[in-house]
């Protein structure tokens, strides 16, 4: 299905207990797109990822992955690179950057089965794609913030994915690694034909760089005229203190221009 | 050097030893990257209401002591999946239970059942050729295990929740890695006995991280820190006259200390 979007999430309502987390939340992700969703702590953003990816059901509305069931996309080859906000794994233990990389692949190679030539390429083209060839020897204890960040990416990239959902990547990054992040992101949308959805807390980063601007608080706000929200005019309207603002003044600039 | 070697004891404790140390070194890795140390202590836990069931039958402790620790690796793996209830509570309820009923069953044995002390403390002096044939074919099922498997377990213990999204089958690879847990533990208790059979599954493998400077370094030195210790071990035992399973430990307990520290004081 060539025409259908990439994601394709439609009336999501998701309850934890009687709380409800998502309510009747929709959105569309095309090809060759950086979607930036914003919103306060407790907003639902990581939860709205983890309907995407199928690890929770909603209660109602449905996820589609280019038009089909993830199961069925996922058996049709279609892959998620995945980023989530929580980093369980430990760097103490002496996995070189490429070693890391290569275990993306572990899924595709299937049980019993070595990976090949063709999977160690895979994931050298892929940590070169976030310029990070020179790190492919070093231990990941060994590198810094934002090493460690383009390695995640370069494993997400080794899937192969047509679609990157990164879970607020940049927590703990200074502001010109943040920059060069988004350039990052930004070669991989245009070179790679990859469709990119990144929940940050970096409402500044975010709207300079993002094609389109999604703010959640349960309900979803979907911007879709990215001309509207030039570049600078939230800095103008929030200065640098947006976090607590994120929530309200986004909704309006959004209603404004509905 | 030689003269304990004379013995027909010795030698079979000797062998005993090392594919203790071996198979429990090699699970070492996992379980410590994973922060399984728990499990492992709860599994061998369980084992003792298993013994004490054993006893209290007239069979072969072996026998009910594998299946109360298999059946304490599937229970937790099974009903944490659901998250209900936090892992390690999970752990903690299941382990005392299974002590409590292992005391219920001693209780009631009308017979000796002097024989419990060298179970919680092992009896490496009476490993027999059946205890032998036991460990080594855990050790061979577990290594051909992680063999197999090594792709898989390096990820699913690295970083579980991305392993899932990206098409590892963490669930029965856990499975697995329990069940050998399981079986390695049942087949060293010989050797260290059930209280401190945790050492060996979690020593190696932590001084392994702390000196490894590559992945596969990390099975070499937790594979040697096991079976030197359990070899360091059963010599000091013999002649200082001090019970194996606890000579062992400690040994084990001085090579984390001395390289702990040493690490600590280089950084």
């Amino acid at each position: 299905m060539p025409n259908s979007p990439l994601i394709d999430v439609s009336n999501v309502t998701l309850y934890r207990g009687s709380r409800l987390i998502l309510d009747s939340v929709s959105l569309q992700l095309r090809e060759k797109t950086l979607l930036g969703l914003i919103g306060p702590n407790g907003s639902g953003k990581t939860t709205l990822l983890r309907v995407i990816i199928d690890e929770i059901a909603p209660d109602s509305g449905t996820a589609l992955i280019g038009g089909m069931p993830i199961k069925k996309a996922f058996a049709s080859g279609f892959r998620i690179g995945y980023l989530p906000q929580r980093r369980e794994f430990d760097r103490k233990v002496p996995l070189t950057a490429l070693q890391t990389v290569l275990m993306a692949r572990f899924g595709e190679i299937g049980l019993l089965k070595r990976p090949t030539r063709e999977d160690r390429k895979i994931a050298l083209d892929s940590l070169e794609q976030v310029d990070g060839g020179y790190l492919k020897n070093r231990l990941i204890g060994e590198v810094s913030g934002g090493e460690m960040q383009r390695i995640l990416i370069a494993r997400a990239l080794a899937v192969r994915p047509k679609i990157l959902l990164l879970d607020e990547p940049d927590a703990g990054v200074d502001m010109e690694a943040s920059e060069h992040f988004m350039d990052l992101l930004a070669r991989i949308r245009d070179e790679m034909d990859i469709g990119i959805i990144l929940v940050s807390h970096d409402i500044g980063v975010i709207t300079r760089h993002a094609d389109y601007i999604a703010c959640i608080n349960r309900k979803l706000h979907f911007h879709d005229k990215p001309s509207a929200l030039a570049e600078g005019d939230i800095e103008k309207i929030y200065g640098n203190e947006c976090s607590l603002l994120i929530h309200n003044l986004p909704k309006r600039v959004l209603d404004t221009h509905d | 050097m030689i003269e304990p070697l004379t013995y027909g004891f010795f030698q079979r404790a000797l062998l005993a030893g090392v594919f203790a140390g071996a198979i429990c070194g090699l699970l070492s890795v996992f379980v410590v990257i994973k922060r399984m140390a728990f499990i492992g202590q709860g599994i061998s836990h369980a084992a003792f209401g298993g013994v004490a069931l054993g006893l209290l039958l007239g069979i072969t402790p072996r026998i009910p002591a594998a299946i109360f620790a298999v059946a304490m690796a599937l229970g937790v793996s099974f009903i944490s999946r659901r998250k209900a209830i936090p892992r390690d509570a999970l752990i903690g309820i299941l382990l005392a239970l299974s002590m409590a009923l292992g005391i219920v069953f001693l209780s009631m044995s009308a017979g000796y059942t002097g024989s419990i002390i060298s179970y919680l403390f092992g009896n490496i002096l009476m490993v027999t050729r059946t205890d032998l044939l036991v460990l080594l074919i855990v050790t061979i099922l577990g290594g051909l295990y992680v063999i197999l498997f090594f792709k898989e377990l390096q990820f699913y213990v690295f970083d579980e929740s991305i392993a899932g999204v990206y098409g590892v089958p963490v669930f029965p690879i856990q499975i697995g890695l329990m069940v050998c847990i399981a079986l390695a533990v049942i087949a060293s208790v010989q050797v260290v006995g059930i209280i401190l059979v945790t050492a060996m599954l979690v020593i190696p493998g932590t001084v392994a991280l702390f000196i490894g400077r590559s992945y596969i370094g990390l099975f070499v030195i937790s594979i040697i820190v096991g079976v030197l210790s359990s070899i360091a071990g059963l010599f000091l035992s013999y002649y200082l006259n001090i019970p194996s399973g606890a000579t062992i430990v400690i040994v084990l307990s001085i090579i984390f200390f001395v390289i702990g520290i040493l690490k600590s004081s280089k950084e």
